[in-house]
C-alpha cells in the first residue's frame, strides 16, 4: 500500500537520505533500526509528508503523496514525533480528541462518534486513571500512552512511531508493542516503528529495515537482518546474538 | 451513549454570563458620567439624547470593538507564536502604526481620505508596511517559525521605537505633546464612523478564526504534530498572521496603542475556561470588550471634567492584576 521510489532528501547541503526504495504492504509490522543520524526519523517524516522529498516519489495506494490533502492523509497515516510539548495546558481527553480532527467537516464540532472513539482509546491504552488530568502534568510514560491513543483515534491504516518506548518502563514497553501487534492482527494495521531497542523489534516485528548513513543497508525478516557481521559493521560494536528460549526470537547483547 | 466528557466545568455558564455582562455593560455605562443624576429625565431632554446617541453610546460601542479585537488577536497570536506572553503588539505592528502616526503629526500634513485624518492614514500605512517587512523576513521554506517571528517582531519594534524618538527629537513642544498623547491611546470619538469601519473587519476575522478553533488547539502541540493530525499549518499561520496584524493595525490607528488588554485578558480567561479555543475565543473577546468599556468609563469620569487617557487605566489596572495573578498561581500549584 505504500511505495517509496528513489527517495533523496537533504537538509541544506547535507544529504540525509540517498536513493531509498521501500515497499510496505498492508498489515506489516516493521522496525527501522540503525545508528543515530542514519536518517530513520527523517524517513518516516517523509512518509507522512511532514517534510517533502527532494526527489523520487512516494505512493500511497498508488496515489502520489503530494496530491493527497492534509486531512485525507491524516485519516490514513498517523505519526508520533519523538518529542511533543504543548504550549498550553490541555486535558488528556482533549489531547486524544485532537486525533479526530481530520474527520471534522466545516464548522461541525466533534460528535458522539468522536467521543465514543476517544473513550475506546482510553480503555485500549489503559489510561482511564488519569484521563481527566492535564497532559503537561503527566510522567513521560503516561504522556506517550496518551499520544499513542491520540494517534490511534485518527483510525489510521498506517501508524508511524518515532521511538515510542524510549521513555517507558519495561511493563509499558511490552504493553505498547503488544497493543500494536494486536491492532495489526485484528485490524490489519500497518505499523512502522523507529527504535533503538533491537530486542523488542526482533520479538514483535515481522520485518526489520537496517539503515546507516542515509542508505538502506538490509531489509528483511529479523533473522535475515540481525546478523553478527552486519550489525558490527553498521553500529561499530561487537554483538552477541542468541535465541531467547522462551519467545523463540533473537536477542542481541552488545559488548565492548 | 453517555457523553464521556462530564460537565464538571462550568465554562459554558461562564461564557453565557460574560455575554450577559457585556450587554448590561453596554446598556448601563452610557448613563455614567457628568451631568447625569436621573437617567430617565436625562434621556427625556434633547441635549441628553444627543449626548447619549452622538457621544456616549458610539464611544461605548467603539471601546467594545477595540477591546474585543485586542483580546481576540492576543489569543490567536499566543497560539501562533506558541507563547503565553505574546500580545497583538509582539510582532511590531503597533510600533509601525505609531511611527506612521508621529510622522503624520510632525509633518503637519492635512489630508483626509473618506473622512479619516492624516494621522490615521499614516498609521494604517505604517502598520501595513510593517506586516509586509516582517512577513518577508520571517517566511522560510517550511513555515513561519514562531521563534523567527518573535525575534523579527521585537527587533522591528525596537528599530521603530528609536525612529519614533528621532521624530520626537525633531518635533517642537506642541507636536511632541500631541505625539505623546496619541501614544497613550484614547477612545475619544464622536459619532459612529470608526465603529462602522471596524465592525465588518472584526466580524470577518472573528468568524474565520472561530472556525479554526480546533486547529488552533492542535497547533499548540507543535508543527509536526499538527501536520500529522491534518492541520494545514502554513496556511493557518499565514491567515492568523495577516488577519490579526491587519486588525491590530486598524485598531491602533483609531485608538492608539492601548496596552495590556491583549495580554492579560487572554491569560485570565485561559485560567478560567482552559485553553480550548472553542471556549477561549468566545470568552476572551467578550470580556476584553467589556473590560475596556469599564476602563474607559473610569478614564472619563475619574478626574471629571477632564479625562485620563484610557491606556493609562488599562496599564494601571492590568499591571498589578497580572502580577497578583502570577504570584497567586505560584503559591497554589
Amino acid at each position: 500500500m505504500l511505495q517509496l521510489e528513489r527517495i533523496n532528501f537533504c537538509y541544506g547541503t547535507a544529504s540525509v537520505l540517498e536513493d531509498i526504495n521501500l515497499s510496505v504492504s498492508r498489515g506489516e509490522f516493521i522496525a527501522i533500526i540503525g545508528p543515530n543520524g542514519a536518517g530513520k526519523s527523517t524517513l518516516i517524516k517523509l512518509i507522512d509528508r511532514i517534510l517533502p522529498a527532494d526527489s523520487g516519489q512516494i505512493l500511497l495506494d498508488g496515489k502520489p503523496l503530494p496530491v493527497i490533502s492534509r486531512k485525507e492523509l491524516a485519516c490514513t497515516i498517523a505519526y508520533l514525533p519523538q518529542e511533543t510539548n504543548f504550549a498550553f495546558s490541555y486535558t488528556v481527553r482533549e489531547v486524544i480528541l485532537m486525533g479526530r480532527f481530520p474527520y471534522q467537516k466545516g464548522v461541525r464540532a466533534y460528535n458522539a462518534e468522536d467521543f465514543k472513539v476517544v473513550q475506546q482509546m482510553i480503555s485500549l491504552m489503559e489510561i482511564d486513571r488519569f484521563a481527566s488530568r492535564h497532559f503537561n502534568e503527566l510522567s513521560g510514560g503516561e504522556k506517550q500512552r496518551v499520544l499513542i491513543a491520540s494517534a490511534l483515534a485518527q483510525n489510521p491504516s498506517i501508524i508511524l512511531l518515532d521511538e515510542p518506548t524510549s521513555a517507558l518502563d519495561l511493563h509499558h514497553q511490552i504493553a505498547i508493542y503488544k497493543i500494536l501487534k494486536k491492532l495489526k492482527e485484528e485490524q490489519n494495521l500497518t505499523v512502522c516503528v523507529v527504535t533503538h531497542d533491537i530486542n523488542l523489534a526482533a520479538q514483535f516485528c515481522d520485518r526489520v529495515v537496517l539503515m546507516g548513513e542515509g542508505r538502506l543497508i538490509r531489509d528483511g525478516k529479523p533473522e535475515e537482518v540481525l546478523q553478527f557481521q552486519l550489525l558490527q559493521d553498521t553500529f561499530g560494536v561487537k554483538v552477541y546474538i542468541d535465541i531467547n528460549p522462551l519467545t523463540k526470537s533473537l536477542y542481541i547483547l552488545p559488548y565492548g | 451513549m453517555d457523553n464521556p466528557f462530564p460537565k464538571t466545568d462550568r465554562s459554558g455558564v461562564l461564557i453565557v454570563s460574560l455575554v450577559i455582562f457585556t450587554m448590561l455593560t453596554i446598556l448601563t455605562t452610557p448613563f455614567i458620567g457628568s451631568g447625569i443624576t436621573d437617567p430617565i429625565k436625562f434621556y427625556a431632554s434633547e441635549t441628553g439624547q444627543q449626548i447619549l446617541l452622538i457621544l456616549r453610546l458610539p464611544r461605548v460601542i467603539f471601546a467594545f470593538l477595540v477591546g474585543f479585537s485586542l483580546a481576540m488577536v492576543g489569543v490567536v497570536f499566543q497560539a501562533l507564536l506558541q507563547n503565553e506572553l505574546a500580545t497583538p503588539y509582539t510582532l511590531g505592528v503597533s510600533s509601525g502604526g505609531a511611527l506612521g502616526a508621529v510622522i503624520a503629526i510632525k509633518s503637519g500634513l492635512v489630508i483626509s481620505l473618506m473622512g479619516f485624518t492624516s494621522t490615521i492614514i499614516f498609521s494604517v500605512a505604517g502598520s501595513l508596511l510593517t506586516i509586509a517587512i516582517i512577513y518577508q523576513i520571517a517566511r522560510s521554506g517550511a513555515g513561519l517559525s514562531p521563534l523567527i517571528l518573535i525575534l523579527t517582531g521585537v527587533t522591528v519594534s525596537l528599530l521603530f521605537s528609536s525612529l519614533i524618538l528621532f521624530v520626537h527629537y525633531l518635533a517642537d513642544f506642541t507636536e511632541t505633546y500631541r505625539m505623546i498623547r496619541w501614544l497613550m491611546g484614547g477612545l475619544q470619538i464622536i459619532g459612529w464612523e470608526y465603529s462602522l469601519v471596524l465592525l465588518p473587519f472584526v466580524l470577518l476575522v472573528f468568524a474565520y478564526l472561530y472556525r479554526q478553533a480546533t486547529a488552533l488547539n492542535i497547533l499548540s502541540s507543535g508543527d509536526e504534530m499538527a501536520l500529522s493530525k491534518g492541520v494545514d499549518v502554513l496556511k493557518l499561520q499565514r491567515v492568523i498572521f495577516f488577519s490579526g496584524s491587519a486588525l491590530t493595525g486598524l485598531v491602533v490607528a483609531f485608538a492608539g496603542p492601548i496596552g495590556f488588554i491583549g495580554l492579560i485578558i487572554p491569560h485570565l480567561l485561559r485560567l478560567m475556561v482552559g485553553s480550548d479555543h472553542r471556549k477561549l475565543l468566545l470568552a476572551a473577546p467578550f470580556f476584553g470588550g467589556s473590560f475596556l468599556i469599564w476602563c474607559d468609563t473610569l478614564a472619563r469620569t475619574i478626574i471629571s471634567p477632564a479625562e485620563l487617557p484610557v491606556g493609562i487605566i488599562t496599564a494601571m489596572l492590568g499591571g498589578p492584576f497580572f502580577i497578583w495573578l502570577l504570584i497567586k498561581r505560584k503559591m497554589s500549584p
